[in-house]
């Protein structure tokens, strides 16, 4: 199976880049967005804002998600984001569009790299108020090699749950928590070593972004990606001469 | 037989509504309950108002209607679902629900209308209607549940 049925983003330049809104709410600052709990939020003060991202230096930017918060969803319309080398964005050098899920909660667009300095998140919303749990723009990990794939998916039921005698159900009603099941075979060493430096990267506390399938083998493949974090660093089988498998458990970031 | 209570749409018609509950809800449908006469010409624009300010509007013509429900015939009374085009949410509160119209003159041979129902299984009414003219401009509002 072609890796382009798995993409994964681990480095995202948000959590370290320098954020200007154009308005925010003080209870729910820009900064929340480096916070890796989707409960906190970047809160502005109307229903068409923008937010201004410096990278620090010229960085690499094929694909952006943007996720809403696990109990409310997004809090955006729409959301274009502007890239330029410079914080004029009068005319910006690239414009993306990213389309929205409101069943998902989350949007997703990747596209030919760019690389620019800063970046500009234009947001509308029909709230007063603009909001986003989390932003990731990066770069795809890029595992080039071709390899052996397959998945599971769980929808974990994470309310607590109790029953009478009568059978009847009461329930503490929380959400429901992706679960996915990672099986990956014949990499080889250098797709490996990208796979190793992500696991130094992020261990089993930090988030990256994954991506399963395409629109040919799903309905909405955005139900199969999003923010998620390991469950285990996992185990490296070598199978066979310089051919390695692996299996990893990944959870939908809450 | 069933009566219909039609507000012929002249420039504008309008319905105050208000949302309850905690949570954001997001938006899968605007569901007006529509009386199309003849397949009026023009264009129609459901806006979604919140104090005073547009926050959301798409636009449809009669056309759509009579696609939209599969009908050869040109009378018809129907819920037409508006499905937004992009995201919409709304908060607890009050809002305005318009429909207003260009290019489109209401006549006797052809017009379109906003039919008035009692409270149904979806909303009820916040004041004691005196006659069945009081009754509100129907409409449903269709969410995304998520948990």
């Amino acid at each position: 199976m072609s890796n382009s049925c798995l993409k994964i983003y681990n480095v995202n330049l948000v959590n370290r880049a320098t954020l200007t809104p154009s308005t925010e709410n003080a209870l729910f600052p820009a900064t929340n967005l480096q916070d890796y709990r989707r409960s906190k939020v970047y809160r502005s003060t109307t229903n068409s804002d923008n937010l201004i991202i410096d990278f620090q230096e010229s960085s690499e930017v094929n694909a952006i998600f943007i996720v809403g918060s696990k109990r409310d969803g997004l809090g955006v319309s729409t959301v274009t984001v502007e890239f330029n080398a410079t914080a004029n964005f009068s005319s910006p050098a690239y414009s993306v569009s990213v389309p929205m899920t409101e069943q998902f909660g989350m949007g997703y667009v990747s596209f030919t790299t760019v690389e620019y300095r800063f970046a500009r998140i234009v947001m509308t919303s029909t709230l007063g108020y603009c909001e986003l749990s989390k932003v990731f723009m990066g770069k795809e990990m890029g595992l080039t090699k071709g390899m052996s794939f397959g998945w599971t998916f769980k929808d974990e039921e994470l309310s607590t749950k109790t029953f009478n005698r009568y059978g009847q159900i009461f329930a503490d009603i929380i959400s429901r928590q992706k679960v996915i099941g990672l099986a990956i075979k014949l990499l080889d060493k250098d797709d490996l070593e990208l796979l190793h430096v992500m696991f130094d990267r992020v261990g089993e506390i930090k988030p990256f972004y994954i991506v399963i399938g395409s629109s040919t083998m799903a309905v909405d493949y955005r139900r199969y990606s999003g923010p998620v974090i390991l469950e285990d660093v996992p185990t490296i089988t070598n199978g066979s001469f310089n051919r390695y498998n692996l299996s990893m458990t990944v959870k939908e970031l809450m | 037989m069933t009566t219909l209570l039609v507000d012929k749409l002249g420039t504008s018609l309008e319905q105050n509504i208000t949302v309850t509950g905690t949570e954001r809800v997001h938006i899968a449908a605007f569901i007006p309950y529509i009386y199309v006469y003849n397949i009026p010409a023009g264009t129609f624009t459901f806006q979604l108002i919140k104090s005073s300010v547009v926050i959301f509007s798409q636009s449809f013509t009669s056309a759509d209607i009579k696609t939209s429900v599969g009908t050869a015939n040109n009378y018809i009374h129907s819920f037409y679902p508006i499905v937004p085009t992009v995201l919409v949410q709304m908060l607890a509160g009050n809002y305005t629900v318009k429909i207003t119209s260009s290019g489109y003159t209401a006549t006797e041979a052809s017009y379109l209308g906003w039919i008035r129902q009692h409270e149904n299984i979806q909303n009820g009414i916040d004041y004691t209607p005196t006659s069945d003219r009081k009754n509100p401009l129907a409409i449903r509002i269709k969410t995304y549940k998520r948990e």
